[in-house]
């Protein structure tokens, strides 16, 4: 099951969280940007109140004050963070601080110097704004409508005064019809070429009187309390509101019985300013007033640029503070991940995958991880089954080794295999009994020939040779050696062992006990022997008995013939003694045939020196030389060899019935030893004679002795070779003589 | 270097804490007197109308001052019970063009006056006295127990080091409420 790093660990920032929070990040930006420009098009209106407000001023240094806090909080933060995984070497807290506070002076120093730089501007720019000129200016403006609403004011206060003096004088404030106080007013508002003319008693509303050319008096506002009251204490007043558009500018004068008496009542004057002029210098007015608000604003204005200016720059080095932290993650993030994941292949879960959403080339970098890991998981589940396979299949071998073993150790025949050098590998207990080895003996590795005799040792070396030389052939010879003090007469085959390229790899030697076997077979062979010898002798016998017995019995009977009986008896005794004789030379010579002597010997030279007695004699047999020219000088004893040929070739010209034609043919075998083949086209030789043919006194002729295949084949045995028969082609018989190497 | 940032900071929080010092305006006569059943305070505040202000007025700025008269019962091993809590603000705006300051008094929110004045003394006088504030029905007050009155005016904002705000306000000033009829003054600052 796949693990997640991030849901394990929380480590990693999970990217839904990183995008919201560039997503909030970049709208809060916006709205930053899009308050900033709305102010500054508040400002370019010069409605100056709004900005410099107090609350916009606190809100702009609490946004300030939070963001310089947040940011440093951020960076001590990030910092602290930074040593502490420093310290805990956690992978990328070294870059991503260096990341962070790169960026941070990459953009503080630019930013900086547009900060300043724009205070600079700002305060120019603000200074040039309330420059005496424009200083000059409006109040110049100003002053023209303050000296004409002044003259004004001075124009209806005068006319007051003296419509209160009128007023006075004609007791206006005694009691009276209503129609005549307006008939007074009306009177005094046209000889002084009044707009209005009012009276106030206190009491009731005011009288008020107004020129014709002067709009309604729907819309006339009362005179603000405490000016009536003023008025009416002995104070004059002189108040303006706007009327209609114009400006009605009332002045207001007590009206007294006596100079120092209280007031009655009193006089109002009303000058009305038409509407375009009144409208004229309002603008003048409130232009002059605007201008000195934004002077005595100056410092409140350039407090809010200054504001407005830090908190963009904080903003811009609070943004590119989180943009590297992000782009720091964005990095590392994966490279954690990536270095978990390691650590987790390392541990031995290839379960592992990491799962980062990288789109860049740590994306390649997780994805070939994963694949990597995908390939290790295959791999190890590879070679796990392949363990398995391996360990079943050396269980196997190994009971398959035991099996043999107890095999090997069951069998009566010794195994030994041995290796392309000669050294021991295996030997099985039979093996060791054969070869009277010690069986604790550590004979593993060491070479076989040294473990036996000298003699044996070399018959051996020779036989692996004959193995190895024999292309997976068998070589088979018979050793008889002398251990322990007894004598065994040991059949050992050597089979060579190769590999599928048919490179040597070793070679097995298997050893079997011939000793009771050949002691059985000699026994039945002497007493075959002793039985042939007691028929050969017995056969003479007979005739001497039966001559013998008929010359006594013609002695007896003093036969005429008796002259003849005794000449023809003794003639036949004597014949027959002497084929006693001769039976009994031929068995003393192969009884005491000498041992070879060999020397270097041509074989070439062998051949003809037997050859050369059959010159002439046989007429009808041809007899054909064969010899290899590169065949080597073989160490053999020339005499007992020349015997062998001269038998072979009586029994082969003997069995052709001295007509045919015999092929002597002597060549360097592939396996390294000698081979002679003496082949006729005669009858051949039966299947069934071929086991006995080489025992004494075995004979298929009529007048044979039975021991030429004998004798020959003692010398070759006394030459370590081997003889064998073999059918020729297309008929007759052919005689093998294998002599090995090692004699030749 | 290591002292730097503590140095710093104890500036920062020295120059801060003595910044409601540095512009001194502070209420006196402060008096809490009967008037017939109900007690009526008054006083004055001092230092408000600085030349930038009075600038300020006169480019037809609206202006405010805002007071806060609390009057307290006191009580023994407990906070003194607050019986009443005035908010009286006073506005004043001047026309550039008629010359004349209009001038506004609210009483916890509700307007309680209104003038008109071409006179800048007037406009100083209403902007920075206070007579005859009603606070409580002397019935209202449990005989034996003692009260006082305390104020403070909050004049906005200032500037410390030209980009931090700081409440412009004066301290509280106290004075103990006379049940018997007489009349509680405060002592001058």
């Amino acid at each position: 099951m796949p693990h997640n790093p991030e849901r394990q660990e929380g480590k990693p920032v999970p990217r839904v969280r990183i995008d919201r929070l560039v997503r909030s990040s970049v709208l809060f930006l916006l709205l930053v940007f899009v308050a900033g420009y709305f102010l500054l098009r508040k400002a370019t209106n010069f409605s100056w109140l709004y900005i410099t407000n107090s609350v916009l001023l606190s809100s702009l240094f609490l946004i300030n004050a939070i963001l310089i806090l947040t940011l440093v909080t951020l960076l001590m933060r990030n910092l602290i963070k930074a040593l502490v995984e420093r310290r805990r070497g956690i992978l990328g807290s070294r870059f991503r601080t260096k990341l962070v506070f790169s960026l941070l002076l990459l953009w503080l120093i630019p930013s900086m110097i547009i900060f300043w730089s724009a205070l600079h501007l700002i305060q120019r720019s603000v200074d040039r704004w309330f420059n005496d000129p424009m200083d000059r200016l409006t109040e110049a403006s100003q002053q023209i409508v303050d000296t004409y609403y002044g003259e004004a004011r001075k124009r209806g206060a005068a006319f007051a005064r003296e419509v209160a003096r009128r007023l006075a004088e004609q007791d206006v404030a005694r009691p009276q019809t209503r129609s005549a106080i307006h008939e007074t007013l009306g009177a005094l508002l046209r000889e002084y070429h009044l707009d209005l003319v009012a009276l106030d008693l206190g009491h009731d509303p005011p009288y008020v009187v107004v020129d014709p050319h002067v709009p309604a008096t729907g819309n006339l506002q009362d005179i603000p309390a405490n000016l009536r009251e003023q008025a009416f204490r002995g104070e004059p007043f002189v108040t303006m509101s706007d009327y209609h558009g114009g400006m009605l500018i009332r002045c207001g004068h007590p009206v007294r019985a006596s100079p120092e008496g209280p007031a009655r009542a009193v006089a109002i004057v009303g000058v009305y300013v038409p509407r375009d002029l009144a409208r004229l210098a309002a603008s003048v007015s409130r232009s002059d007033q605007d201008y000195r608000q934004m002077r005595t604003q100056k410092v409140q204005i350039k407090r809010v640029y200054i504001m407005v200016f830090a908190l963009i720059t904080l903003v811009v080095l609070f943004s590119v503070t989180w943009i590297g932290l992000y782009l720091a993650r964005r990095i590392t993030d994966p490279i954690q991940t990536l270095l978990h994941g390691t650590r987790e292949i390392s541990s031995g879960n290839l379960d592992y995958r990491v799962e980062v959403d990288a789109g860049d080339e740590l994306g390649i970098l997780v994805e070939s991880f994963n694949r990597m890991t995908a390939e290790l998981r295959t791999g190890k589940d590879t070679i796990e089954r392949r363990n398995l396979e391996l360990s079943a299949s050396n269980r196997e071998l190994v009971e398959r080794r035991r099996y043999i073993e107890t095999l090997l150790d069951s069998v009566t025949v010794g195994v030994v295999s041995c290796d392309r050098h000669g050294r021991v590998t295996t030997v099985n207990r039979a093996a060791l009994r054969l070869l009277a080895l010690e069986h604790g003996l550590d004979l593993i590795g060491r070479p076989l020939p040294s473990l036996l005799p000298p003699e044996g040792g070399r018959a051996i070396d020779e036989l692996l040779g004959e193995a190895f030389a024999g292309a997976g052939q068998s070589a088979v010879r018979g050793l008889e050696l002398s251990i322990g003090g007894k004598t065994c007469m040991l059949a050992v085959g050597a089979t060579s062992l190769r590999g599928d390229a048919g490179e040597p790899l070793g070679a097995i030697l298997v050893l079997e006990d011939l000793t009771d076997l050949m002691r059985a077979q000699k026994i039945a062979a002497w007493r075959e022997v002793a039985r042939r010898l007691a028929h050969e002798i017995k056969n003479p016998l007979t005739p001497i008995q039966l001559s013998a017995e008929r010359i006594r019995k013609k002695y007896a009977e003093k036969s005429r013939d008796l002259d003849e009986i005794v000449e023809e008896g003794t003639a036949a005794i004597v014949s027959e003694v002497a084929t006693l004789k001769n039976l009994v030379d031929e068995f003393t010579r192969f009884a005491r045939l000498p041992a070879p002597n060999p020397v270097a010997t041509s074989l070439q030279e062998v051949i003809a020196a037997s050859l050369s007695l059959y010159n002439g004699v046989h007429s009808k047999v041809t007899i054909t030389p064969i010899c290899d020219p590169d065949l080597p000088s073989v160490r053999l004893d020339p005499d007992q060899m020349r015997r062998v040929l001269v038998n072979l070739l009586d029994n082969a010209v003997e069995a052709m019935g001295g007509q045919g034609s015999v092929t002597i043919e002597a060549r360097r075998d592939p396996s390294g030893s000698v081979r002679l083949e003496v082949a006729d086209d005669g009858p051949g030789i039966r299947d069934e004679d071929r086991d006995r043919l080489f025992l004494p006194y075995f004979s298929t002729k009529k007048k044979g002795t039975g021991l030429g295949l004998a004798i020959v084949h003692r010398i070759v045995s006394d030459h370590h070779g081997r003889i064998r028969v073999e059918n020729n082609r297309p008929r007759g018989a052919r005689f093998v003589i294998e002599l090995p190497t090692a004699a030749a | 270097m290591k002292a730097g940032p503590g140095l710093l900071t104890i500036c920062l929080i020295t120059g801060l804490s003595a910044a409601p010092a540095l512009g001194s305006p502070a209420i006196t006569h402060l008096a809490a007197e009967r008037n017939g059943d109900t007690f009526e305070a008054s006083c004055r505040l001092e230092g408000a109308l600085t030349p930038d202000v009075e600038e300020e007025i006169a480019a037809g700025l609206s202006t405010s001052i805002e007071y806060r008269l609390n009057l307290y019962r006191k009580r023994t091993a407990f906070f003194d019970q607050v019986v009443v809590k005035h908010r009286i603000e006073c506005t004043t705006r001047y026309d550039t063009l008629t010359k004349q300051y209009t001038l506004t008094r609210r009483l916890d929110g509700e307007l309680q006056e209104t003038r008109v004045t071409d006179d800048p003394a007037a406009m100083r006088g209403f902007m920075t006295e206070l007579h005859g504030v009603p606070l409580v029905r002397a019935e209202e007050l449990q005989p034996g127990e003692e009260y006082y009155l305390k104020a403070k005016s909050n004049l906005g904002l200032l500037w410390r080091f030209y980009l931090i705000p700081w409440p412009r306000d004066t301290d509280w000033e106290r004075v103990d409420l006379a049940l018997t009829g007489g009349k509680g003054v405060a002592t001058q600052p």
